[in-house]
């Protein structure tokens, strides 16, 4: 029993690591309807220019706040010199040139700073507590902490205040925001903006676990995006419970099912989002959109 | 007017076949395309990108190696010639299906006498059948898996998996006779083959293995993994896993006060990887080694050592000094020089001949008392010694001498 409650922790904890990049899927596509495949290797790069500030000198709190501005800009750079000129490309072609993103941002960072594991400046406290024989470690309920709070606020950004509002409205449709008067490029780059910035929060919040690495970002992905399809695309809460989910049902369902062995891992995750979708087409808390006719 | 064509093309390609069948007992001493007077060409296909880039340094090694050869004026062979070494690097990510398309493009179009450090177990698997049919020769394969697809053409060079899980498994016998073994490892022929191999060494005493979880390099974390192992009640870690993983289990079995006696195969234990875990968290662990420990800063007075870090300066190579990947290129590297040395015609036959007897043979980075040792048709393993370090908190400190399995590697 102590095992069983020791996995769901631990479950927990990889969840909290998949629903981190979730957020940042999350928020580019409320932003902008478009899956970014390269948000992952977009907060990779972050991490590592955060990393190599602190290695030539810099106080850590003090490099994470100038690359949390500069990822800002990174993601408007991206958003301006890529993604705009084929704004109106069909949506086949976005995906390609976000795949194009993962590979160049992937490639990049091998480039620079080699393929060997680094240590990531860690922000929280490395200890843990002992209840019952189970181990919850300090980190992870941190990272779920900062989590829960950066999903309410997106939430509430995107549901309560005006700018989430015009942001809303330029992804669903950029002519009809034009004509009431909203300036969609911007908000389109805002968009793309936060999203950048949420990607390095992301990865300052799992470096630490994951190890900096050019690739670290990789095997989450596909957990990240099962986080967000269970979650519900439009939904920044669904992608931290979708998270939460994927890891829970790959740690216990990997332990406790038998025939699942290192291999087929992957597919619980898959599967749950799977029989999820057959109940909820939208996900848990995604909002269907109604066509009036 | 199609149908004699069509009858007549067979009858063209038996006729070549035949050619190619009585012509070539006349041309066995002829030179091998790749070889010629004043040069050499070998191959190295092996991961310069992708997940693994890591071992891309492997590569980059063995030029290490040959570069100052090269300057100096190249190897000099045993049929009197002294030829440089034309090194040709092509990338394959560690995919098997790229490695063996890269290999028929460095056999077929540029013609190379051989490949040498090609990296990864599935891909030498993949290349086997390859090499085999056209007889090239896959020299000193960086797989710790050594019966591949292709035995009469391929030849190993790091221990086998089954000398490392052997001299674990004497560690444990020496030293801990009662352990309680947690394996972790990886879900490839590598690790299957160290699990069988741990399993037949240890089977008539009291080590037992009480748990064994598998990982894949896909997998995000393997904590899951681990917690499953610890809750087995085992006292004794063994990880044979990459680099990642392994500085992971570090971690772990610190952080969840679990402490047991953990031993990490050589392929994850560098001090670089497991820095990251913390290296108070790493101070106990116990790896198996076969190559030099390189400190840059203080080189002392071994003669290999300072000829590697001279090297490495001059061929200004992209890996760190300390780099264990690095270093076992190479020596991969020497010991291409040495195959190249005792090579007595310029053929693909006289080199798998000299690769397949070598007579302890000294590269500058094995450490004391192990040497290269093959024999054609009894021992295909070059490195059959390893020997067991302690990490301390700052260094690997060395535990008793070297263990030789020489001559009796456990087959698999």
């Amino acid at each position: 029993m102590v095992l069983f409650f020791q996995l769901l922790i631990d479950g927990l904890a990889s969840g909290a690591i998949y629903a981190s990049l979730a957020l940042a899927l999350v928020l580019i596509f409320r932003a902008t309807r478009i899956v970014n495949f390269g948000q992952g290797e977009m907060a990779t790069l972050s991490a590592y220019c955060a990393w190599q500030l602190c290695e030539w000198g810099l106080p850590v709190a003090l490099s994470f706040l100038i690359v949390g501005a500069a990822s800002f800009l990174l993601g408007v750079f991206v958003f301006r010199a890529v993604i705009k000129p084929v704004s109106k490309a069909p949506v086949e072609t976005i995906v390609v040139i976000t795949l194009g993103l993962f590979v160049f941002f992937q490639s990049l960072c091998l480039w620079l700073w080699r393929a060997d594991q680094r240590a990531f400046p860690a922000m929280f406290p490395s200890g843990g507590w002992d209840i019952l024989g189970v181990r919850v470690t300090a980190s992870a309920l941190c990272i779920l902490l900062v989590l829960l709070c950066l999903a309410a606020t997106m939430g509430a950004i995107f549901r309560f205040t005006r700018l989430g509002l015009a942001m809303r409205a330029s992804a669903y449709s950029s002519e009809k925001s034009l004509l009431v008067g909203i300036r969609v490029e911007r908000m389109l780059m805002l968009g793309w903006g936060f999203a950048a910035t949420i990607g390095f929060i992301a990865a300052v919040l799992v470096g630490p676990r994951l190890f900096l690495s050019p690739t670290m970002m990789l095997p989450i992905l596909l957990y990240a995006l099962a986080s967000a399809t269970l979650g519900g695309w439009d939904s920044p809460l669904g992608a931290l419970v979708g998270g939460l989910i994927v890891g829970v049902a790959e740690s216990l369902g990997a332990t406790f099912l038998p025939f699942i062995g290192a291999d087929l891992r992957v597919v619980i995750p898959i599967a749950v989002t799977l029989v999820i979708l057959l109940v909820r087409p939208v996900g848990l808390f995604g909002s269907s959109t109604v066509v009036k006719v | 007017m199609r149908l004699p064509t069509l009858i007549k093309a067979p009858l063209a390609l038996q006729a070549l076949v035949f050619a190619m069948l009585t012509a070539a007992p006349a041309r066995a001493e002829e030179p091998s395309a790749g070889i010629t007077d004043d040069t050499v060409k070998i191959g190295i296909s092996g991961p310069l990108t992708g997940p693994v880039a890591a071992l891309g340094a492997i590569a980059d090694g063995v030029r290490t190696r040959t570069d100052p050869i090269n300057v100096a004026g190249g190897v000099r062979m045993a049929d009197g010639k002294t030829r440089k070494i034309e090194l040709l690097v092509e990338d394959d990510g560690l995919d098997p299906q790229r490695t063996l398309t890269n290999v028929r493009k460095l056999v077929e179009r540029e013609e190379v006498l051989a490949v040498v450090a090609t990296a990864g177990t599935p891909n030498n698997q993949a290349i086997g059948r390859y090499i085999n049919q056209r007889g090239i020769p896959n020299l000193f394969m960086y797989s710790g898996v050594h019966e591949l697809a292709g035995p009469e053409w391929e030849i190993g060079f790091v221990p086998s998996f089954t000398t490392e899980a052997a001299t674990f498994a004497k560690y444990l016998l020496d030293n801990k006779r009662q352990a309680k073994v947690a394996l972790l490892y990886l879900n490839t022929e590598t690790g299957q083959t160290f699990q069988a191999a741990l399993e037949s060494a240890i089977s008539d005493s009291g080590v037992t293995i009480v748990a064994a979880q598998p990982v894949t390099s896909a997998d995000p974390t393997v904590e899951t993994q681990l917690s499953t192992l610890k809750a087995s009640g085992a006292d004794t870690l063994v990880v044979i896993t990459g680099p990642r993983q392994g500085a992971e289990a570090v971690r772990f079995a610190t952080e969840s006060g679990w402490k047991p006696t953990t031993l990490i195969s050589n392929i994850a234990a560098s001090i670089a990887s497991l820095k990251p875990a913390g290296l108070e968290n790493a101070k106990g662990v116990i790896t198996s080694q076969f190559l030099k420990q390189v400190n840059a800063s203080m080189p002392g007075d071994d003669v290999g050592v300072k000829r590697y870090l001279a090297d490495h300066a001059a061929a200004q190579s992209k890996f760190s000094t300390e780099d264990a990947l690095g270093q076992s290129g190479y020596a991969i590297g020497d010991a291409l020089v040495k195959v190249l040395e005792s090579m007595k015609a310029p053929t693909r036959e006289a080199m798998m001949e000299a690769a397949r007897n070598l007579d302890h043979a000294q590269l500058d980075l094995l450490l004391p008392g192990i040497t290269l040792t093959t024999k054609t048709g009894e021992d295909v393993y070059p490195i059959e010694s390893l020997q067991l370090f302690q990490f301390d908190g700052a260094a690997y400190q060395p535990m008793g001498d070297v263990i030789s399995f020489e001559g009796k590697t456990p087959r698999h």
